[in-house]
């Protein structure tokens, strides 16, 4: 199994609006809703890195902080290519689920959290190897940064949890 | 395929056109917020091209006053009390220097997403006590003082450095604004479970119609050469920031000539913080999916 973990090896837990890329092997845990978490990898160097934003645009107010979508991926990849140099990149992107049961246009920021991913990836001409995103559940990921790979565990948010409970208590 | 009657066509037609006059009316709308979108993010990229124009100014102009000072201080012939207020004016620079870069940088941190949050429990009536010490000779100038209400102990589990950060620059701002013999309040207390932080100060306050602004980055209400405030605009930017970054909630009501008060309540850290301390756990779930 790729996916190994032992006492030595580092974890870094990811908070909302943060970027960790690092050269040494570390496991990032990140909890994503709505938001989005990119994955960079290079797999020349096995170095990689991983965003968690909340929001697609800055919109001038505040700081530019990688919160939003425009900046982080972009410093992300920035990133990246700092340690590992030149050569292909690949992404994996998590996350943007619409957390509340009816959300539109303006309000369905989880769909344009992964939009953006998804145009802003493909300007930057880095692939997208794998993804899980949209949809009701809330997802913990966990990233390894040496090996790229990322294991993922879906979480029913609370009004499907209701509706579970229902249907058991039927 | 259907047959539709007359009316039926025209009851059709008219509801596509209700439609679409509404979806036209949903893209000006969209337009229209993208365009003045548009225009904040030049001003912002304008205000930091100034900005970065300025810096020069900004930090040498400090460091002259300073080496100038402490030469004169230097020269054997200067009395020693000429000597002690040459010394106020260049602890003064030198505070102003070390505030503003310490801005810099957190901001910078911040713009890098480099700014993780550690979570301890920390006694935040020592934080605030360490934040009105550092302002003691400002004080002292303008015969002010700060109130602090506070328990003592206050314990709170929540990033220590960052809470600081908060205050020294809510602190900062309201020092800075406040009249001479003025008054600022600091009030801590935990409410439901989150720590509330009050700044109250009676300077001047925010006129109403400039409220909007007053958290974007290199913006100061007065600007130009001759305004008589320092520093950068990014106080408020980086407290903003700061308080996102630990999901907290901040508010402030002020009025022209009515003083200031900024209200921030930050929430205790969810459980997945405390999580993230022992992931040993990640294996147990089965229905993890590898990518």
């Amino acid at each position: 199994m790729r996916f190994q973990s032992d006492q030595n090896t580092k974890t870094h837990y990811l908070f909302p609006g943060t970027i960790f890329v690092n050269k040494e092997r570390h496991l990032v845990t990140t909890v994503l809703g709505s938001c989005v978490a990119v994955c960079i990898w290079h797999p020349g160097s096995e170095i990689g890195g991983i965003n968690h934003y909340l929001l697609p645009l800055w919109n001038g107010e505040g700081l530019p902080t990688p919160k939003y979508g425009n900046i982080a991926i972009v410093r992300l990849i920035e990133k990246v290519r700092g340690l590992a140099g030149r050569g292909e990149l690949i992404a994996k992107v998590f996350g943007g689920a619409s957390m509340w049961s009816r959300s539109e246009g303006a309000l369905a920021v989880g769909e344009r959290n992964v939009e953006l991913a998804l145009r802003t990836l493909e300007e930057e001409k880095v692939k997208i190897v794998s993804q899980d995103v949209y949809g009701e559940m809330g997802r913990k990921v966990i990233f390894d940064t040496q090996s790229g790979s990322v294991l993922l565990r879906r979480n029913p948010n609370v009004a499907m949890r209701a509706k579970m409970q229902k249907e058991l208590d039927d | 395929m259907k047959r539709l009657s007359d009316d039926e066509l025209i009851k059709e037609l008219e509801d596509r056109f209700a439609f679409n006059q509404e979806a036209l009316k949903d893209l000006q709308e969209m337009t229209k917020k993208l365009e003045s979108m548009n225009a904040k993010l030049q001003e912002s990229e304008a205000l930091k091209s100034h900005f970065l124009s300025n810096i020069r100014n900004e930090i040498n102009n400090p460091l002259t006053s300073i080496m100038g000072l402490s030469q004169q201080c230097l020269c054997s012939q200067t009395e020693s009390e000429r000597c002690n207020s040459i010394a106020k004016m260049i602890y003064l620079e030198a505070f102003t220097l070390d505030f503003q870069l310490q801005n810099i940088f957190v901001a910078a941190e911040l713009e890098a997403g480099e700014a993780d949050p550690a979570f301890a429990n920390v006694d935040v009536s020592t934080i605030i006590d360490r934040v009105v010490e550092t302002f003691e000779y400002q004080l002292g100038e303008k015969k002010m003082q700060i109130k602090a209400d506070r328990k003592k102990p206050l314990s709170f589990s929540t990033d220590a450095r960052m809470v600081r950060l908060i205050l020294v620059n809510l602190l900062g701002n309201a020092v800075e604004f406040a009249p001479e013999n003025g008054h600022v309040d600091v009030v801590a207390e935990i409410c439901d479970g989150a720590l509330k932080l009050t700044v109250r100060d009676d300077g001047k306050g925010i006129p109403k119609e400039a409220q909007g602004a007053i958290f974007d980055r290199f913006k100061q209400l007065e600007t130009g050469t001759t305004k008589s405030h320092r520093g950068h605009g990014l106080g408020l930017s980086i407290v903003r920031s700061l308080v996102e970054m630990l999901s907290g909630e901040m508010s402030f009501d002020s009025a022209s000539g009515e003083g200031c008060t900024v209200i921030i309540t930050l929430p205790p850290p969810d459980v997945e913080v405390s999580d993230s301390a022992t992931e040993g756990n990640m294996f147990i779930f089965d229905d993890a999916e590898q990518f």
